[in-house]
């Protein structure tokens, strides 16, 4: 087997079902030599966060404003930069760039689809958001729906979303940091898990709004002066790039065009609406909104977070291009076999090691880590809310709980949270767990997007719709990834699958409307009269920011 | 902040100046959320239908195609239509909020 042979093989495993993937970190992992530079670079990012956790935790999480929403007074460019933070994983960076190594114009695929769902937030709920929650995104549902409901079905929702997520980084961040470090997997996952659990616990929403806006400056700083380094290397030329990487890559001119990532038109369709319809969703982004002062800074938010994000994606092609014209044939990072060394996702950093040798690689991987961090404590910050306030405090005790008691609760379940988060991080070791973030889309897009976007935007929608509309599509969308490719045959092993797509959301998207618009205009129940009348009031406040006065 | 009685409140969703402001904002988000779709997805389709055509270099003897070209394209027209909402929204729509806001009824 000659290397391109191989190549494609590895290419086969790895890069082809990776459009859902490339945010789950999978692929094969070797231990690596351990780097003192980048453990010492780590260790001062941990020192960094836990004191910035500290300082969070005096400022005070005694109010629910201050925990969930640290006190509600951040700036439009602060949040932004949080979103981006909350939104950009380590796998995005590493598998993005290693996706672009392997198949060239794929990737560039795959971050399209990620920035698209950005400024759908903005067009279809980000300022009604802000203008009628508080701390969840199940308030402005619970605005004139019926609390108990809404809320206990938004909150399993959410919770569902934050474990499947988590699960996918946790595994993701056990096998990157055993890399990286040369730690055991288990320590590496526990290590991660007790990080996020002190940030949220101790500094709530102020310490993992600083520790995103931290990483987020670190990895478009560490993107930037890779992608320059790589251009210096070519004249400051992207044309010159881009000759010498079809000159040298295995595949030539096919790597700037499409490859094999999309499979047919209603697989590529499908994931589209996932994604684009997923991000508007996705409880952990949405929360962001509330930690701003008004809908004012919340349109700041999303045009800095997107425009972070389009250079960051921009960027991260630059360096799987980057990858491509100076790594392909280096012998110091390939195994006697031809293949990366430490797996494909270890494309970024050794591109660090030749760019800047062992400092560049030490922070980049000291970066890497401080994304996972990032994402994982934003996502057990979410997951905490949901818990504590929208199924705790309000749908389980009616809102008769004390202030002090409600944070209590979440905090408790942040610690709950994490410690699932860590026991099945270390169970999924071995699995395939490809299809979770793929998943994860799917359920923000078919079984919270409908329904946040209805209640703002159409007076008919009663509790019962809103709740059958909301469970249908959580449940289709489960059920359809259980029956799929990704699960039924890769995961449980049970033969062909019964659903032929990887991604359920062309008809889960579509079911969850039909349901809810169904059950809606055939409610005639006194609660749904009222929850109609309610509507005026409601979408004045939403346009307007006026809110009902204390009687 | 500003705060109303519920009947205050409802009363104003059938003001005039409310009813242009929710009709301006309505328009304005769901075009571009009709803009960014059309975009995504007819790039999506020429993926799925024509992926020769984004394959084609953009000049001859050049290594960029007309793929990369157009998808730099397509997530910079993302940030512009985010653009086009913020500074849209800074100068008209909350224009429209402070008229709401001000008219004593």
């Amino acid at each position: 087997m000659n290397y391109s042979t191989r190549l494609m093989v590895f290419l086969a495993g790895f890069v082809f079902p990776a459009l859902c993937q490339a945010d789950a970190l999978t692929g094969e992992v070797s231990r690596q030599e351990t780097n003192p530079l980048a453990i010492a670079m780590f260790l001062l990012f941990v020192v960094a966060s836990l004191a910035l956790t500290v300082w969070a935790a005096r400022r005070g999480t005694k109010t629910a404003r201050d925990f969930y929403a640290a006190g509600g007074g951040l700036g439009g460019f602060q949040n932004g930069l949080a979103i981006a933070g909350d939104y950009t994983s380590a796998a995005t960076f590493l598998g993005v760039t290693a996706l672009v190594y392997g198949a060239g114009y794929d990737g560039m695929i795959y971050a399209i689809g990620f920035l698209v769902g950005f400024p759908m937030i903005l067009f279809l709920v980000a300022e009604p958001l802000r203008n009628l929650g508080r701390y969840t995104f199940a308030d402005l549902a619970a605005y004139r729906l019926s609390e108990r409901p809404i809320r206990t079905v938004a909150g399993i929702n959410t919770l569902v979303i934050v474990l499947f997520y988590l699960i996918a980084q946790m595994v993701g961040a056990g096998k990157l940091i055993e890399l990286l470090f040369g730690l055991p997997y288990w320590v590496a996952v526990v290590l991660v898990g007790i990080l996020m659990m002190l940030y949220v616990t101790f500094g709530g929403m102020l310490a993992t709004t600083w520790v995103q806006i931290t990483k987020a400056i670190l990895l478009l700083s560490g993107a930037i002066l890779m992608s320059l380094l790589i251009l210096s290397h070519f004249g400051f030329s992207i044309g010159a790039l881009f000759s010498h990487a079809v000159s040298i890559h295995p595949k030539g001119a096919a790597i700037i065009g499409p490859g094999g990532l999309v499979k047919g038109p209603v697989s590529a369709i499908s994931l589209g609406i996932a994604l684009i319809f997923g991000t508007a969703g996705l409880p952990h982004i949405l929360m962001r909104f509330f930690t701003v002062t008004d809908a004012k800074q919340a349109r700041v938010s999303v045009l800095v977070a997107t425009g972070f994000i389009t250079v960051f994606y921009t960027l991260l092609f630059v360096l799987g291009f980057g990858a491509i014209a100076l790594l392909t044939g280096d012998a110091t990072y390939q195994d006697a076999a031809g293949n990366i060394l430490g797996g494909s996702n270890m494309i970024a950093i050794h591109l660090a090691d030749k760019l800047g040798g062992s400092i560049l690689m030490g922070f980049i991987s000291a970066v890497a880590f401080a994304t996972i961090l990032a994402v994982v404590s934003g996502l057990t910050m979410a997951g905490a809310s949901a818990a504590g306030h929208d199924l705790i405090a309000r749908a389980m005790l009616g809102g008769k709980m004390s202030e002090r008691m409600e944070i209590l609760a979440s905090k408790l379940s942040a610690v709950a949270i994490s410690l699932v988060a860590m026991a099945f991080g270390i169970m999924f070791e071995n699995q395939n767990i490809a299809f979770m973030v793929g998943l994860v889309f799917a359920i923000a897009a078919s079984a919270n997007f409908p329904v946040i976007f209805l209640s703002v935007t159409w007076r008919n929608l009663t509790t019962r719709g809103a709740v059958a509309g909301s469970i249908s599509g959580l449940i289709c969308a489960l059920a359809m990834v259980a029956l799929s490719p990704g699960v039924w045959t890769n995961v449980l092993n049970l033969g062909p699958a019964l659903f032929p797509y990887d991604n359920p959301a062309l008809f889960s998207v579509p079911l969850a409307f039909a349901v809810t618009f169904l059950v809606s205009v055939t409610d005639h129940s006194r609660a749904a009269n009222a929850a109609r009348e309610k509507f005026n009031a409601q979408y004045v406040t939403a346009h307007t920011g006026i809110s009902v006065n204390a009687q | 902040m500003d705060t109303q009685s519920p009947q205050n409140l409802a009363a104003i969703a059938d003001r005039a100046d409310f009813r242009r402001l929710s009709k301006s904002r309505n328009r304005l988000g769901g075009g571009l959320a009709i803009a960014m779709a059309a975009i995504y997805f007819t790039f999506i389709s020429l993926v799925a239908f024509s992926p020769s055509t984004l394959g084609k270099p953009i000049g001859d003897g050049s290594s960029i195609s007309v793929g990369i070209v157009l998808g730099v394209a397509i997530m910079a027209s993302g940030f512009v239509l985010t653009a086009i909402y913020v500074i849209y929204a800074s100068s008209r729509l909350d224009a429209l909020v402070e008229v709401v806001k001000r008219n004593p009824r």
